[in-house]
């Protein structure tokens, strides 16, 4: 099997098989384009994702390396998110920040099953939540202005008494 | 001289952002807290880094734990306790044990006991203003903390809130301006949130003329002629007068019954008001 090398930010290298390389878009463009053999000794830069991420993405890649590609999405259709397979549920109980940069590096590297996954878990944490649980779950505050806040009490002002 | 040489002062030596977080890395907690907290840019590549963010997190927590152990040592705290002779003075606060931080703008404790140990009820007091702004303005030199949702771009963002059904999406959309600026500006999830808005608005009103949710009054022959006309006048009150109401009145003979709606607008009528 031809192997390629990938360097992560923190310069750590990673030595693989072009084909699970090839899982991600952007180094398979990447080849492509700068016309890189399968036996380049070179390494592939890859200054957007550290290692740790960068090791998981691999070790999802690996695992997914035989799946048909994912079919093309209809925009207006609500997707599912309750058909996470359990070895990605397991592979995604990490900490939030992991979760995100698992979401960056999937969509800098153009992984779509990734990147899906990783999106649909982060939906599943906001599904079914009030908006103050989902402010608890993302660490985040209420940062609504007072012409912000005066459009949402607008827009509920008709089941109000005048 | 030094306004003329901005650059002198005000920034930090040039090098890629990853060289400095690297060595950012390398910092105890305490020291990485007063690096982000003397300068901005590197607040910015604290915030970037995720390791950063969650080293710097933790030692703030770490030092706000500390702060207030320092102000909970009993050696800074006074205890006053009054003898019999002045217990009576005080009547039912006898055994009032007060307990004062030196520094009063700091941190004060007080616990009032009343006379039966039985009946014993503690009331803790925490008043600190003081420290409260403290802790207050500690936070305020990193509002990314709290403030902000976490960085991604907005497509990915929208790909998520597209995964959300309405209601759970106007639950998010409602939870953060920025979630809110993402649908406004993305034409699926502003209709899926107009969409959402109206079928709340259904779901309340339909909620609302529940006949079970409201209450009936009708009244006996007796207290009837009080009423004289209105002797069948059947009053349908929502529990909730506030949301919703509808007053029905029928005159005497059924057979001639006509309702007439009425809205009372005066204050006398203030409880049938819509």
């Amino acid at each position: 099997m031809p192997r390629i090398k990938l360097q992560s930010s923190d310069n750590e290298i990673f030595d693989i098989e072009v084909e699970i390389a090839k899982c991600s878009v952007t180094i398979k463009t990447m080849l492509e384009d700068l016309g890189m053999d399968d036996e380049e000794e070179e390494a592939v830069p890859l200054p957007n994702v550290n290692s740790a991420i960068l090791r998981k993405v691999l070790q999802w890649a690996t695992f997914h390396k035989d799946d048909p590609p994912p079919p093309e999405d209809d925009e207006n259709k609500e997707k599912r998110t309750d058909d996470i397979s359990s070895w990605d549920a397991d592979f995604l109980k990490v900490d939030q920040g992991t979760l995100f940069e698992l979401i960056l590096a999937a969509n800098y590297l153009d992984i779509k099953g990734l990147l899906d996954v990783t999106c649909k878990t982060v939906a599943n944490m906001i599904k079914g939540k009030a908006p103050e649980e989902i402010r608890k779950t993302f660490n985040i505050k209420n940062d609504f202005t007072a012409s912000e806040e005066d459009q949402v009490r607008k827009e509920n002002e008709w089941c109000e008494e005048k | 001289m030094y306004s003329l040489l901005p650059f002198i002062t005000a920034r930090l030596p040039e090098m890629p952002i990853e060289v400095w977080c690297n060595i950012l890395r390398m910092l105890d907690s305490k020291s990485l807290v007063s690096a982000v907290r003397n300068s901005s840019s590197f607040s910015i590549m604290a915030r970037g880094d995720p390791i950063l963010r969650q080293k710097v997190r933790s030692a703030i927590k770490e030092e706000e734990e500390e702060i207030v152990a320092r102000l909970r040592r009993p050696g800074i705290t006074s205890r006053v306790e009054r003898s019999s002779k002045q217990a009576e003075l005080y009547s039912k606060n006898s055994q009032k044990k007060t307990t004062i931080r030196k520094e009063p703008k700091m941190f004060k404790v007080c616990r009032v006991a009343k006379k039966e140990p039985s009946d014993l009820k503690i009331r803790s007091k925490v008043c600190h203003s003081y420290f409260n702004n403290r802790v207050v303005n500690m936070y305020s030199l990193l509002p990314f903390i709290t403030a902000r949702l976490p960085e991604m771009p907005i497509e990915v963002w929208c790909n998520i809130l597209r995964m959300l059904d309405s209601k759970s999406l106007l639950s998010a959309v409602r939870s953060s301006s920025s979630f809110s600026y993402m649908a406004r500006g993305d034409p699926i999830l502003r209709q899926k949130v107009r969409s959402a808005i109206e079928e709340e608005k259904k779901e309340i009103v339909a909620l609302l003329r529940r006949p079970e949710l409201t209450s009936r009054v009708e009244r006996s022959s007796k207290q009837a002629e009080l009423y004289s006309k209105n002797s069948q006048k059947k009053t349908t009150i929502r529990k909730e007068p506030k949301m919703f109401k509808v007053c029905r009145v029928a005159t005497k003979e059924p057979s001639d019954l006509k309702i007439r709606s009425k809205v009372c607008k005066s204050s006398r009528f203030n409880p049938y008001r819509i």
